[in-house]
């Protein structure tokens, strides 16, 4: 009978359905940041100076669109800190002057693009837990991007020199071919803690 | 309720070892029960897993029937997992080291601040190494990779992916 019963519990197991919205890790030092902007990317980053800024490009060949969103960990009272984010390509309107002052030092905009601006300040924010790596992040809250066919620049930086940690992430389509996890395996504690 | 279920746990593993012969019908000399310290790597988190291991062929069988109950605090979330049930092999308790494998399934709650808790279930390995130190005492260490297989939400299981990792210190008493 016990062995039945384990038996069953394995079967059990095997038929378990299973899927997830996982997005593929990358990190800033790669030479290559986003490899296919049509699948879904999460970025860390950390604010040592608050000076820092971190930028990667989106090349489509078609108009596409895709969930954004900055996530704070909540590890080391990080939960109160707030990266904004701009995503600066064709298609986005053209930015007034407030949008332009905005922006941190030395981000241009180039003619025909325009801005699409994160400045993650809603009173309230939504606490994710994300379960495959079993983080508890606080996000500036999802919001679906058109892109248009062209080349987009993803610009991230810190308000008012503050510092902390973030993850940026971007897309829906799950891909993790070609050593997807590599990433996380080389930089374990911004991923996994 | 998750709480009262761990506590139901832990209580069981801890007054088995007063009992006389034998604990709720079943021969103590088949029972061993351990309280092993618990590190989560792949996110924070530090512990105890007390456990309850029942041999039911025989005395002698290295297969054990296995039953625990975990709370965690981390850096994150505190982690309660009510109830373990699984299966672990052991080489010969006569032997100075031991070498241990197991399987089984894991219920899970990270009990996270503003957003509630978070329940799913996890399909758990074990491999370790135990050295006996006193005639019914052991102490070793041991890792265990997990894996999210169903989230438990109002709506009932939800297929999803979730991977751990856990580390532990271990000690057990056979009874």
């Amino acid at each position: 009978m016990t062995r039945k019963l384990l038996f069953g519990t394995l079967v059990a197991l095997i038929l378990v359905p299973t899927s997830s919205d996982a997005h593929r890790p990358q990190t800033f030092d790669a030479d290559e940041i986003i490899t296919d902007p049509t699948i879904s990317w999460t970025l860390p980053g950390t604010f040592e100076t608050g000076a820092e800024l971190y930028e990667f490009e989106l090349e489509y060949e078609a108009p596409f669109t895709a969930p954004f969103e900055i996530f704070s960990p909540t590890s080391g009272g990080n939960a109160a800190f707030r990266p904004r984010y701009a995503v600066i390509g064709p298609g986005f309107p053209e930015p007034t002057n407030d949008v332009l002052e905005q922006l941190p030092e030395g981000v241009t905009v180039p003619e025909g693009s325009g801005v699409f601006l994160e400045l993650n300040d809603a009173p309230e924010r939504y606490v994710f837990f994300e379960g495959v790596m079993r983080r508890v992040l606080v996000s500036s809250g999802t919001i679906a991007l058109r892109l248009a066919a062209g080349q987009h620049k993803v610009v991230i930086w810190a308000p008012a020199q503050t510092t902390g940690r973030f993850m940026f992430g971007f897309g829906v389509e799950e891909n993790f071919e070609g050593g997807g996890f590599d990433g996380v395996f080389e930089n374990w504690s911004a991923f996994a803690y | 309720m998750l709480t009262k279920s761990a506590f139901f746990c832990v209580f069981i593993a801890a007054s088995v070892g007063q009992a006389s012969d034998n604990f709720l019908g079943i021969d103590k000399r088949r029972l061993t029960v351990g309280a092993p310290l618990e590190v989560d790597v792949v996110g924070f988190a530090v512990g105890v897993h007390p456990e309850l291991l029942w041999r039911p062929f025989s005395e002698d069988s290295g297969l054990r029937l296995r039953a625990a109950s975990a709370l965690k605090l981390g850096s994150e979330y505190t982690l309660l997992a009510p109830v373990s049930l699984g299966v672990r092999w052991q080489t010969s308790s006569v032997r100075l080291v031991q070498a241990e494998l197991g399987t089984g399934l894991q219920w899970k709650a990270f009990l996270v601040p503003d957003s509630g808790a978070h329940q799913r279930v996890d399909w758990y390995w074990e491999a370790g190494l135990s050295a006996r130190i006193a005639s019914a005492h052991r102490v070793g260490l041991m890792a265990v990779p997990e894996f999210g297989l169903a989230n438990i939400t109002a709506g009932g299981l939800s297929g999803t992916f979730g991977l751990g990792l856990a580390l532990r210190v271990t000690w057990s008493m056979a009874l």
